[in-house]
């Protein structure tokens, strides 16, 4: 039998993997501070092969997170904050610190500051409190201002190489990955949507659903040449 | 594949559900004290098919994990808490408040909620009362020979008596605050309740501490921008039939599978 078969099914299935992150990044747009994953693939050579192989299968090896800016919408909700260029904010996740551009900035019942849902952390090392029957305003340098005197400001980092996602727009340096302090400020009455555009994915699952048909051909095409051996031993 | 199938349903979900919100607050555009609603989305746990490692001393190693990210969900519906448009309305019995206060009503059934809408009225004993009848505490009531009513921004309420040439004081209108007014749970006719997470209460002289001032003749009116919510309606839409054509062609691709054999 024809082992190029199996390369065609690689090939089908990187291309499955690659819809898979399209469905995640298209059912995100509406996610503050989302940022698109992308999966890298890569060739190998089937365990087994020869070394002089001409047949080289496809994988889906690791994924790649776009940290570029998403849209920024206007909401004029003192609260919401978007820091400038790609600086993330530090929080408190439910894994341990973790990092995001989620500038969707609440109260909790205890007065303490969150961002999208988790504790965010001051440039002091420690969460944000807010005294009872106060409003925090924060100012364009990122500081968190109660009744005109500034408590404490908001701590903000450059992600750099590589990054792991752990949902709830969260992410973490990966290995080799590293967090460097910034000294940008933030843009108030703003929030970050998602970065991930209706047209790149669209265009994306269009590749994926025609490369997807051609490894189908490829794989029909080897099965009929499998016939034709069979129909060959037949005529014998 | 079935990922994707999956993935884009979350999505579907969540932009009707967002569709939901726009179309009650659309609604609710006219509605005294109303604040608008937005769900909030979170993306959810990626699944890790391959782990991130540090390369070891030849190398190698793995430096970005796979993760397939599984969609969407709705974390939670917040309450816009901006201030609405003042509505000039020329009715002593009007008042909005500027601010972050809420008044205190006790409803029918004893139990105290807590509202915006300052449409008072009222009742057939005198008491000063919401739309629907709650009574605002602490309680007010008014002599039946009252000819003016004045309410200051302070809260102090004076009435003005035939008898008497001063106006007489009847009391004083409260605010609540509340650390995370977030998260009070509307019960519908402009009510809202306190939850475990909407903080402590603190009751305050209109005026103290952010509750805000009373404006008498004044009518808070809803803070939702149909132009805001319309351009939110174009966007679920599209986001809606975005999702709608993954699983199709998730779907597209699913047949040709099996049309291998």
């Amino acid at each position: 039998m024809a082992d190029g078969i199996y390369v065609g099914m690689a090939a089908a299935a990187a291309r499955a993997e690659q819809l898979d992150s399209i469905a995640d990044n298209l059912s995100n747009v509406e996610t503050p501070g989302f940022k698109a994953s992308h999966p890298a693939f890569e060739s190998f050579l089937p365990r087994g092969a020869r070394k002089t192989s001409d047949k080289v299968a496809t994988a889906a090896v690791g994924t790649g997170t776009d940290l570029s800016r998403g849209i920024v919408k206007v909401t004029e909700n003192p609260l919401d904050v978007v820091p400038q260029g790609s600086a993330f904010m530090a929080v408190q996740g439910p894994g341990g610190l973790a990092y995001t551009r989620n500038g969707r900035l609440t109260v909790d019942p205890d007065g303490v500051l969150l961002a999208g849902g988790h504790p965010v952390m001051g440039l002091s090392g420690n969460t944000i409190e807010v005294p009872l029957g106060t409003t925090p305003i924060i100012n364009e340098r990122g500081g968190v201002t109660i009744a005109g005197t500034e408590v404490d400001r908001l701590a903000l980092f450059e992600l750099q190489n590589n990054v792991v996602h752990r949902g709830q727009s969260l992410y973490a340096p990966g290995p080799g990955g590293a967090v460097v302090p910034s000294e940008v400020g933030v843009e108030v009455g703003q929030v970050e949507m998602a970065n991930a555009t209706a047209l790149d994915a669209t265009v994306s699952m269009i590749g994926a659903q025609r490369q997807f048909e051609t490894a189908m051909q490829a794989i029909q095409t080897y099965r009929r040449l499998d016939d034709r051996v069979i129909d060959v031993g037949k005529a014998r | 594949m079935l990922r994707s199938l999956y993935t884009a349903a979350t999505g579907m979900e969540a932009q009707q559900l967002k569709m939901d919100v726009i179309a009650n607050n659309l609604a609710n555009t006219a509605t005294t004290g109303f604040k608008r609603v937005r769900p909030e989305f979170q993306d959810l746990l990626s699944e890790t098919v391959i782990q991130a490692t540090a390369a070891g001393p030849q190398g190698g190693g793995q430096p970005v994990p796979l993760q397939v990210g599984l969609g969407v969900k709705t974390g939670s519906t917040t309450r816009s808490m901006g201030q609405g448009d003042m509505q000039n309305t020329q009715n002593p019995l009007d008042l909005a408040i500027e601010g972050n206060g809420y008044f205190r009503v006790q409803m029918p059934t004893g139990e105290i909620a807590f509202t915006r809408a300052g449409n008072l009225r009222v009742d057939e004993s005198g008491r000063l009362v919401t739309q629907h009848g709650e009574i605002i505490e602490p309680l007010i009531t008014l002599p039946p020979e009252t000819t003016a009513l004045t309410i200051k921004s302070d809260g102090t309420v004076l009435a003005t008596l035939p008898t008497k040439s001063e106006p007489t004081e009847l009391g004083q209108l409260h605010l609540t605050t509340f650390t995370n007014p977030a998260a009070l749970s509307a019960m519908g006719h402009n009510l809202f309740q306190p939850t475990g997470a909407s903080g402590q209460e603190l009751q305050l002289r209109p005026g103290e501490q952010g509750a805000g001032t009373l404006s008498q003749g004044f009518l808070e009116s809803s803070n939702v921008k149909a132009v805001e919510e319309m351009i939110d309606m174009i966007s679920t839409q599209r986001s809606y039939e975005m999702n709608s054509k993954v699983i199709q062609t998730a779907d597209q691709m699913l047949q040709r599978l099996t049309s291998l054999r």
